[in-house]
Order: C-alpha cells, then structure tokens, then sequence
C-alpha cells in the first residue's frame, strides 16, 4: 500500500512537472514543433532552453480559435493544402493597379512565404502533418501584387478588404520600413488587431509598420530563449516570440514542385535538394502572436485591440538578450545624471556605462549598472560633468567592448537636455515573450 | 581666367536651380535623394513599376513616387478650392475624409503635396508613395 502510494505520488509529479509536453496529439511533425511544445526527447537532443517555448501549458485541449476569422496578408498561397484548404473562407487579391481579384497562387515556384506563415497559425489538428497555434480558426487570405511593389491606396484597400470579410486579426509578416502619414493614420482607425514582423536586420526598427503604436510588432527569439541576433529591435517592439535560427520553425510548404521542400513541410531542419529552405525568421514569430491572439479571442471574443494589447503587455516572460541597447535615454536635470533608457540585458550582465565628451574627447565612468524593473537598467554617474555634449557607451567591465551606443546629451545652464525624450511607449517595451498560459489566466 | 570665371557661374547657377527633394511625414521634414530608375531595374529588380521616380531616404530604403498624392481633409469646406488650385483629379476616396488625387505632371507630385501639406484645412498631404515590401 506504501509502495503504491509512493508510485502514485511519483506519477502525479512525473505528470506534472512539464505540462507543456502534449503526448496525445497525434500530428506527427508536432514532437519537433519546440515553439509550441515542450517535448523532451526532442529539446535534449537539441539543447533546446526548457523555457524556449510559449508556454502552451494544456491551452491547446481547450481552445483552438474555433470561430475566430484571421487574415493573412502575403505574397501567395496554395490553397489546396490540405492542412488549410477547409479552413479558408476567402481569397483577396490586390494587383499594383488596385484592381481586386480573387487569385491568391503563389506568384512563382518556390515561393512559399503565405504558405508556410498560413500554416504556423491554422495547419489542421488532425493525424497528418503538423498544428497550427489555432487549427480551428476561419482564413481570409490576401495576396499583395506579385511584384512585391505597393503603394498607400493599394495597402489601405489590403486592410480594408481584410476588415470588411470580417477579419479580427491581420498577420503581416513583411514590411517595407517606411511608413506613411496616410498608412499610419489609417491603422490607427482599425479596432482589429494587426500583427507585423519586426525584420531581420538586427536594427532598430525605425519607421517600420512594426514600430506603429496601433500594431502589435513581433520580434524573434531561439532555442536558447534569447532574442535572436538578426530580429530588429528597440523600444517600440512590442513582444517576441520563436522565430527560430539554429532550429527552424515547422511550417507547411506548397504541394509537389511548387514548393520549396518535396512533400507540403517545411521542417525544422529541412534539407532538400542540397540546400537548406529552413523556415526561419520574424515572419515565423509573428503567425505565432497571431494565432495567440486568435485562442484569446476564442476565449473571450469581445476582447478590444487596446485591450488585446494591454493583456500583451502585462502577461509576457521577461528573457535575456544577445544584443542590450540604449534607446531614448533619459536622465535626470543634474550634473550627476541619473542614465535609464539601457534595455535587453540579462539578469546577471557584467555590463557598465561610459560618457565620452564630444568637446574635449574625454571619457567619464565607468559607472555600474543596477536593474531596476520591467526590463530596463538604470546607472549614476559620480563624476560631476562639465557643460556640454555627451555620448552613452555601453560597455562590457572586462574587456571594454563597446556594446551599444546612444545619441547624445547636453549639459548646461538648464539642466541635461536631449532631442527626443518622449517615450512612445510604456516603458514595459523590451524583450518580453510570449506566455501564453499566463495571458489565457488573465482573459 | 574666364575659365574659372564661367566654372563659378556654373556652380551659382546650379545651386540657385537644384531642386530641394523632401516629403513631409509625422510634422518632420523628410529628406529624399533621387536614385535613377534605370539603374534600379537593370540592376536589382526588373519588376520594378515604371512611370515612377524613386528616391532614397535618410533610413536608405527606396520609395517611388508617380503621378498621385493622398490628401486627409480636416474638413471638407476647402475640398473645391484645393482641388482647383492645384488642378487636381479626384480618384476616389480611400477612407474617411482621405482621397486618392492625380496631379498633371509627374515632375509636380512632390511639391504640391508639400504646398498642400502646409495648408490649414489639411491634416497631411503626401505622394501616394510605392513601396517595396519584403518578406521577412
């Protein structure tokens, strides 16, 4: 009777102690699915992080976006997938000269972008394949012109046509990095929730759709659970999410020699015909926001897009990060300023701030660094400055490595000023990643 | 001498000429740098759309402009006067209060959605800007 008891205790704790593996799914790709589920076999072999997935917890068993109609905005699509073709309720086209149509096909062979990001948020829950993040949701999908080339009026009309066959969430795994007054102005109308890629660049995001307050703007991370180091970064980036660098991320593909792979899969190491066609980027990262956002929006369907983004907000997991940065800086009015505005290190960063004087080439520091809460880091400067102008140097202790810079600042009669001290955002806006069990506990 | 005289004027003159490329975007000033189309097409992309011209901007991504502009109207009150002033063609309406225009020439399109961004009853002006999107 001990003995059973013991055994019982043991397979209660076994069970327990990683409710993010799903051994009952049956889709026989979802094993190497590691942004989605924690399987052990697969991420020991793979020294994948523990943490490196979103969480998934047994979301899964109860919500799959049934219901939720999501729009994908893309370059093309084989809508004979059998992973996707049931779940599709529209097709949109967009030519360059605005004319709408309803021929979404890939636009060459190979071309398996819209495929493969369709795919991440809505492949079937069935016995073939891979899951998608939502299987059950409903898909609009829009193929801009096939030259790559788009004006605002054909962008507008992309999103119009979206909204109007009722989408609740857009993915956009593209950009163009330049947004217009009219663009901008434009989004900022939408109460659905539109999800864009923040690039692969490893820049900051500037003016780039992702970077749009009315967006949700998604970075990527790897299987060590670190932003990867080609995701575009900076404060407006809204959250990141597993985009994949050394592991791809599983995605479907284009039937037969219309896709890249032979067989409809993209897999995490795919390898055909010689070369590697690995799905890996911010376009991975955002389909899996998107079909986040759907399983939220199963849950609770009344749900805003300010309040979608809020629950965005309080819900992700802090993580570390390859590259820190220092974007708008802020400091206090004083000869010994205060320095906050330094994001994206890790808990245990050996990492330390110098000023060098733009007027007499001289250095001041280094001072240490001191976490001071929701992802940002914060130093004093002991020396007392001079008047003048001053740049922020983020520098490893040891070796002295320049790690990251920041615009200048100036001293004077009034205080410490700089060009641009207005936040765009709170200052929560780092490297939080995705949870989705922690953000379905809060709906 | 006279050589170096008529280098000068040149060099006045062409300065008195040049063209002062910019668009306005989010209340900043926005710098262009004309790219030759040719180069663009032959070189890096033969889809590129003709009828265009493209600039660099400060951030090196390339955007074109044609022959239409957008126009948000605070107020449709100055809807009449703008379109006649301008000698513009109404295309359609793109969403509320915003409208698609042509403009005559080509050459035009940036200096009058800069003289027209300026404008009171206008919350923004700018050419309907192309745009290269990219899969990331």
């Amino acid at each position: 009777m001990r003995l059973s008891l013991a055994l019982l205790i043991i397979l209660v704790f076994l069970g327990c102690s990683h409710s993010t593996s799903d051994s009952s799914n049956t889709n026989p790709l979802f094993n190497q699915q590691w942004s989605i589920n924690y399987d052990s076999k697969f991420y020991n072999l793979n020294a994948i992080d523990s943490n490196a997935h979103i969480n998934p917890q047994n979301i899964f068993y109860s919500y799959s976006g049934k219901g939720v109609k999501v729009a994908v905005i893309d370059n093309g699509f084989d809508t004979t997938h059998p992973e996707i073709k049931d779940k599709i309720i529209k097709t949109i086209s967009v030519d360059q000269n605005g004319v709408v149509g309803s021929d979404v096909s890939p636009p060459t062979i190979g071309s398996h972008h819209g495929t493969a990001v369709s795919g991440i948020i809505a492949a079937a829950n069935n016995s073939i394949g891979m899951m998608g993040v939502a299987p059950e949701v409903e898909l609009i999908l829009l193929r801009y012109p096939t030259n790559n080339y788009i004006d605002d009026s054909i962008l507008i009309e992309l999103f119009t046509q979206a909204v109007d066959a009722g989408a609740k969430v857009i993915n956009c795994s593209w950009g163009t990095g330049n947004v217009s007054d009219a663009f901008r102005d434009f989004m900022s109308t939408l109460d659905v929730v539109v999800v864009f890629a923040s690039g692969n660049s490893n820049k900051k995001m500037g003016n780039d759709e992702s970077a749009m307050d009315s967006v949700v703007g998604v970075g990527a991370t790897n299987k060590y659970n670190l932003r990867t180091s080609y995701s575009d970064y900076g404060k407006d980036l809204d959250i990141v999410a597993p985009g994949g660098y050394y592991l791809g991320i599983t995605a479907l593909d284009p039937q037969g020699s219309a896709g890249a792979s032979n067989d409809g899969y993209i897999r995490y190491n795919e390898f055909t015909n010689g070369s590697s066609v690995r799905f890996i980027g911010t376009s991975a990262s955002a389909p899996i926001m998107t079909g986040v956002i759907a399983l939220a929006l199963q849950k609770n369907p009344n749900l805003t897009r300010k309040e979608i983004q809020d629950l965005l907000q309080v819900s992700t997991s802090y993580i570390g990060n390859n590259t820190p940065y220092m974007d708008d800086m802020i400091s206090s009015s004083s000869p010994t300023p205060t320095i906050t505005g330094i994001y994206g290190l890790s808990q245990n960063s050996d990492l330390k701030v110098r000023l060098v004087s733009f007027d007499t080439n001289s250095t001041f520091g280094l001072y240490s660094v001191q976490n001071i809460g929701n992802n940002r880091w914060s130093c004093t400067v002991t020396d007392t400055l001079a008047d003048g102008n001053y740049t922020i140097e983020l520098l490893s202790s040891d070796t002295l490595t320049i790690w990251a810079t920041d615009s200048s600042f100036t001293i004077n009669s009034q205080g410490v000023s700089q060009t641009d001290k207005t936040r765009k955002k709170s200052d929560f806006y780092g490297y939080g990643k995705i949870d989705l069990g922690k953000l379905m506990d809060l709906i | 001498m006279i050589r170096y005289f008529l280098i000068f004027s040149l060099g006045v003159v062409v300065h008195l000429f040049a063209r002062d490329v910019f668009y306005y975007n989010n209340g900043k000033k926005i710098d262009l740098s004309p790219v030759d189309t040719q180069n663009i097409s032959k070189r890096s992309d033969a889809r590129i759309p003709s009828a265009t011209e493209y600039y660099k901007t400060p951030n090196d991504t390339l955007i074109g402009v044609s022959n239409q502009l957008i126009i948000k109207f605070k107020n449709l009150d100055s809807f009449k006067e703008i379109v006649n002033t301008y000698k513009l063609t109404l295309l359609k309406e793109i969403y509320k209060n915003t409208y698609l225009f042509k403009v005559d020439a080509l050459s035009d399109t940036l200096d009058i959605s800069n003289q027209i961004y300026k404008l009171k009853s206008v919350k923004f002006a700018h050419p309907n800007f192309i745009r290269k999107a990219k899969e990331r």
